[in-house]
């Protein structure tokens, strides 16, 4: 499985308008996995929802250690059935975001974050 | 014998990853000139030996958080090319300085502050504007994070006494835009200027080079919140401990795009 770079179709983006990160990635069978980044807590657990393939919604509070990142997989401890491809570019994207970062906004809002 | 270190400069500086196409593509806009001539004079001038720089782009909520990394890689964190501001694709790398990250959390720690390490790299926030200076130093990769104003403060002087007993002559690098509404920019718009945000850097530039970087809290929130000040200003916070409330001379501003306000301050440290 091999993921390309194409910035058309990002792999991981920021709406600041609903303060959510969306990050999608691509299992071994090609089937499309969905990550919501919905809320930070204040310490700094993540309450995330992952949508199968069959979109079936799977809600889970984590952190960032709960994370297992390759240069171009993702995994989550609390989903061990969930292994994702995703461009390298976007998997340190997606990393960075786990650790604290919030980017630039690919939906802007009236503020960051 | 021990040397003593010296914090030689705080900056305030923009971060936009635009900076870096002006850059590469040999801009003479002010704010690119400024950022180049910064990189000189840390290098030739301040004959600094390290740089902390903190992104405003790094904004964990349950501490201040520090990279002893020996090596710090850029990450992409800003939307690219060919989508609607999007920005070419860029890295970016430098040289850690362990030794001084560890005694900036020993110091944070000491203050009572909650100061962690974590391996993070360097945002947008972080290694453009450090690309566009040019600079090739030691650099230490710390968190602005979403803390009370106050605890910034004691941060920014926490900072200040590692780099004193480090032995280390640091220049501290916080980036940030003063109005920061993304959503209402305008690439077209050249000379026009959101109003409320052109009040606002007008205040934050007043309050900055009288010395009273602090007292940006006190603005009213109404035109704070029309603003959005990039990282809610925290940038200016850090600095405000770090510098002994230095007052900031501004080397260039500009309101760019209709919603940004770039500004670039230059911050001597005062005698504790």
């Amino acid at each position: 499985m091999i993921a390309t770079l194409d910035p058309l179709h990002p792999h991981f983006i920021y709406d600041a308008k609903r303060k959510v990160g969306t990050a999608r990635g691509s299992d071994k069978q090609g089937k499309e996995w969905l990550l919501e980044f919905r809320e930070r807590h204040d310490d700094d657990r993540m309450t995330v929802a992952v949508i199968d393939p069959q979109g079936e919604e799977h809600r889970v509070t984590v952190s960032e250690e709960d994370f297992t990142f390759t240069d171009n997989t993702v995994r989550l401890a609390a989903l061990p059935q969930m292994r994702i491809f995703m461009h390298p570019v976007y998997v340190k994207k997606l990393r960075g975001f786990t650790r604290g970062n919030i980017p630039t906004p690919d939906i802007a809002g009236p503020s960051l974050p | 014998m021990s040397v003593r270190g010296a914090l030689l400069q705080s900056y305030f500086v923009p971060n936009g990853s635009y900076l870096m196409e002006l850059a590469e593509d040999g801009s003479t806009a002010a704010v690119v000139q400024v950022l180049q001539g910064i990189g000189r004079t840390i290098e030739q001038e301040l004959k600094a030996d390290a740089i902390i720089v903190a992104s405003p782009h790094w904004l964990p909520k349950s501490g201040f958080f520090v990279d002893p990394g020996a090596i710090h890689e850029s990450f992409h964190d800003y939307v690219l090319r060919p989508a609607p501001f999007g920005r070419r694709f860029y890295t970016h790398v430098l040289p850690g300085d362990p030794a001084l990250a560890n005694a900036l959390i020993a110091a944070g720690e000491a203050e009572g502050l909650p100061v962690r390490a974590k391996s993070y790299g360097m945002d947008h926030g972080a290694f453009c504007p450090l690309k566009v200076m040019g600079v090739r130093l030691p650099t230490v990769s710390i968190s602005i994070s979403q803390r009370p104003f106050e605890e910034c403060v004691r941060w920014g002087r926490a900072i200040r006494k590692a780099v004193e007993k480090s032995g280390r002559r640091a220049v501290l690098v916080a980036p940030g835009n003063l109005c920061h509404r993304l959503d209402l920019r305008d690439e077209s718009a050249r000379e026009d200027y959101f109003p409320a945000g052109k009040a606002f850097d007008n205040r934050v530039i007043e309050l900055v080079t009288a010395g009273r970087s602090r007292d940006i809290a006190n603005i009213d929130r109404e035109l704070w919140r029309a603003a959005a000040p990039e990282a809610d200003g925290r940038p200016l916070f850090l600095i405000a401990g770090a510098s002994g409330n230095a007052p900031g001379r501004l080397l260039q501003y500009q309101g760019a795009i209709y919603s940004v306000g770039d500004a670039t301050f230059a911050f001597d440290t005062l005698a504790a």
